[in-house]
């Protein structure tokens, strides 16, 4: 889900490092004191999570953790996922530095939609909502993420539908993944620390 | 109680065997007789099928282009170009690479180039007329060929390790160092109130 280097035109890179920053910007201001370890931490598990490789699929793919990251942040996803791409540029080469602000953009702006899509339904009272609304968080995440480095690609020269296609197909195995990876976390945090959800009494 | 799943999150995500590290590509090159090998793959070492190889020379002038194969292989003839070439390689879903590739022959003009082996090994005792029927300049084409071919799989391997590079210290690191931008972020965050 990383563009390299070098793919992108500048339009799409300044383009996406804007909405990269305004998004930083908005998760920095809106994360209340108590809610910064839980972004350090979900940031972590993004930043590892790249390194799990799904060996299904016609290319090489990974999990992003991204709706996860989305549905426990909200606006925080932005930096969390801001900082754990850097890091995945500078330590794995995944990615670059000079399309941090587009993968930034197609990895957070799901997690932020799924985030208000998902999230009512997951902080509900009913039990099976709630991990219904998680599964579709994992995977609309990763489709999200998917549809938008298309459009990326597209936006840069790259037939969209083929692209598309391409990428969409590829991370289907991760989309379902992340759906029942998303479902647990739900599962076990509803039983455990439900406050974490914000769940309604 | 919120650390402990904390924890868990994280042990959930270092319990999946770390053996393969995905998503990114690699190229690499190697010059046998007059064709040049390029090879791509995923980190993991899936090749690239169908990913494109895009050949420059160093004024950014496009030589070659095509396509790999199903192996993430591709052969190209050694353009008449001297120094060192760029080769690209463009596969799906936005994975890029690139490396620089030295051709055999250095900095020499295309004229001193060392020939293909069949030619020079035709064209080779008329113009030196050595006692054993092989030129000098034959045998060393030759041998040239076979170390070449003799040192493949090493050169493979060397390209393969270099992909591989992600140590599991980068790994603690990484999260060290988000860990430690979440202590300065809190610790900002302090000192406002």
């Amino acid at each position: 889900m990383h563009i390299s280097e070098g793919i992108l035109s500048a339009p799409v890179l300044v383009t996406g490092a804007l909405i990269a920053a305004g998004g930083v910007g908005i998760g920095l201001k809106k994360t209340p004191n108590e809610k910064i370890p839980e972004v350090g931490v979900l940031s972590a598990a993004f930043f590892v999570a790249s390194l799990i490789h799904v060996p299904l699929g016609p290319t090489s793919v990974h999990l992003i953790l991204n709706g996860l990251v989305g549905l426990l942040l909200g606006w925080a996803a932005f930096p969390a996922i801001l900082v754990g791409l850097v890091f995945q540029a500078i330590l794995f080469q995944f990615g670059g530095l000079t399309t941090l602000g587009v993968n930034t953009v197609t990895m957070a702006l799901p997690a932020v939609a799924g985030y208000y899509l998902f999230g009512p339904a997951v902080r509900s009272k009913s039990r099976r909502a709630a991990l219904i609304g998680a599964f579709l968080c994992g995977v609309f995440g990763v489709l999200g993420a998917a549809v938008l480095v298309a459009f990326a690609l597209f936006w840069t020269g790259q037939s969209f539908l083929e692209a598309g296609k391409m990428v969409v197909y590829a991370h289907v195995p991760v989309m379902i993944i992340e759906g029942f990876l998303a479902m647990f976390c739900v599962a076990f945090l509803r039983k455990v620390k439900p406050d974490l959800l914000e769940v309604k009494k | 109680m919120k650390r402990r799943m904390l924890f868990l999150l994280i042990a959930a995500v270092f319990l999946f065997p770390p053996a393969v590290f995905a998503h990114r590509v690699s190229v690499f090159a190697y010059q046998e007789g007059d064709k040049i090998n390029v090879e791509g793959f995923f980190s993991d070492g899936t090749p690239t099928k169908q990913a494109t190889i895009e050949v420059y020379d160093m004024n950014g002038k496009k030589l070659f282009a095509g396509k790999t194969n199903e192996k993430g292989t591709l052969q190209f003839e050694t353009p008449k170009a001297a120094g060192k070439l760029k080769i690209v390689l463009v596969a799906s879903m936005g994975h890029r690479a690139e490396i620089l590739f030295k051709l055999r022959g250095g900095k020499r003009a295309p004229a001193g180039k060392p020939e293909p082996a069949q030619a020079s090994a035709g064209k080779a005792p008329a113009a030196s007329g050595p006692v054993s029927g092989i030129s000098e300049k034959a045998i060393r084409t030759i041998v040239r060929e076979e170390v070449a071919r003799a040192i493949q799989p090493v050169m493979r391997a060397l390209a393969k390790q270099e992909a591989e590079k992600i140590s599991f210290s980068d790994v603690v690191g990484g999260i060290g160092w988000i860990m430690g931008l979440m202590g300065i972020w809190l610790m900002m965050k302090a000192r406002k109130k």
